[in-house]
């Protein structure tokens, strides 16, 4: 009994600590604030689910990042097919990616997101990571499965990038 | 490293992107609320993604107005006893009820229900089917309907609208009239039909049904002439008790006690 207590309040605190930045995570690595949401519901229902069949997370973070990250790798391999199918029927215009985002999205995604989307994927990812939502470089480099060496090298040449994409304004 | 500054205000930029707080809660009940009792309409949550809830829900929305449509359409016709004719009552004719904006309108829908009370009895009795449970139930509604009008006459009363007051009035009584000579002579042909016990039974509630709705006459009756009196008093002088108070406490005071009666 106790034990399902306990249970509880840890995925709730998980869920308090950690909902918002692996949303933004999300919502910068798709652009889409509604898939955002999608991913993020579906991860933190499949870790309840785990937690109530037992399973004791020791990093509960580091579990939801791979998780996360999985469904985002998931939501791609799927957006390409579909797109692809659009492709086919309605010609090139339909798969034009800033259509896609909804009128009430756009005042953020305009201001940050858009931004950062002119940075490539590995190097927004990082820089995300690393100092939007503060993760270590051995953080990182656990999630991505490459070296910390790699990591830090890439931060490095990802500051190099946003810095003239940000500064130029 | 020298990014610092921009680096920093970028990162608090970009923290600004989050969950709305409303959105976080919604989430939570998502996840946690389903495993505590698996519903099991749950897999309708799987067919409709999360965040076009709110066109399922309107879509819903409208097949249960539609369906229920249908019922209440079908309960138009029903009887007392029927399982309909709860609907019927309860939520058809009160929607018409609250429809009804003014007082006049209220007390016309009132004087629509009593007939089709009386409209009922007289169906039910012509098939045999008046029991006493059935009149019960018709004489119960009929004294609500008298009190609506009753109610709304007072009112209509106290703002002079005397034409109007007679005008609904004289649709009731016409209307009751109407339904009286016809359950009359459905009683007199059971009596002369039949002499057994299940008939007689059912002629006393024909009688007993008559006999309420000839209360109903009566204070209709009153209501009309102290309206009338009013009118009169009203045109005789001004500076005698308001008219208007006059005449509804009568009624009041008459249609209770007529209620009481029964």
């Amino acid at each position: 009994m106790s034990n399902e207590k306990e249970q509880r309040e840890q995925f709730l605190d998980s869920y308090e600590k950690y909902a918002d930045e692996l949303f933004r995570y999300c919502f910068f690595k798709t652009g889409l604030r509604d898939t955002a949401l999608e991913i993020v519901q579906e991860t933190y229902l499949k870790v309840w689910v785990l937690m109530e069949r037992g399973k004791v997370f020791d990093n509960p973070r580091a579990f939801l990042y791979t998780s996360v990250r999985n469904s985002v790798t998931d939501w791609y391999r799927k957006k390409k097919t579909v797109s692809l199918d659009a492709l086919n029927e309605e010609g090139f215009d339909a798969s034009d990616e800033t259509a896609k985002i909804s009128p009430t999205d756009r005042l953020e995604v305009e201001r940050i997101i858009e931004k950062s989307a002119k940075l490539e994927e590995k190097y927004r990812e990082v820089i995300i990571l690393r100092f939007v939502n503060d993760l270590s470089v051995t953080e990182i480099a656990a999630l991505l499965g490459e070296k910390e060496n790699n990591i830090s090298v890439r931060l490095h040449r990802a500051i190099e990038k946003l810095r003239k994409i940000y500064i130029k304004k | 490293m020298k990014n610092d500054r921009w680096l920093k205000k970028y990162a608090k930029e970009a923290r600004d992107i989050r969950l709305h707080a409303w959105e976080k809660r919604a989430m939570l009940r998502e996840v946690m609320g389903p495993m505590k009792a698996p519903s099991p309409y749950y897999f309708l949550g799987t067919l409709v993604s999360q965040y076009h809830k709110r066109a399922f829900a309107l879509a819903m929305a409208v097949i249960v107005i539609l369906t229920s449509g249908g019922t209440s359409l079908a309960a138009t016709s029903s009887l007392p006893g029927d399982t309909l004719y709860t609907i019927k009552v309860n939520v058809n004719e009160e929607l018409q009820n609250l429809v009804a904006l003014t007082p006049i309108a209220k007390a016309k829908v009132a004087v629509n229900r009593t007939t089709t009370r009386l409209k009922e009895a007289e169906t039910l009795s012509k098939q045999g089917r008046l029991t006493d449970e059935k009149k019960d139930i018709l004489e119960t509604n009929i004294a609500k309907h008298a009190d609506v009008i009753k109610q709304n006459v007072a009112t209509l009363a106290s703002e002079n609208a005397t034409a109007t007051v007679k005008e609904v009035i004289e649709d009731l009584k016409s209307s009751i009239e109407e339904h009286e000579s016809a359950l009359t002579s459905i009683a007199a042909t059971t009596t002369t039909a039949s002499a057994e016990p299940i008939a007689e039974a059912k002629e006393e509630n024909i009688d007993s049904l008559l006999n309420t709705v000839k209360e109903v006459k009566e204070q209709l009756d009153v209501i009309e002439s102290d309206a009338a009196d009013s009118k009169i008093d009203e045109e005789n002088s001004a500076t005698s008790t308001p008219p208007a108070a006059t005449a509804s406490s009568t009624i009041s005071a008459s249609t209770t006690s007529a209620v009481r009666m029964r």
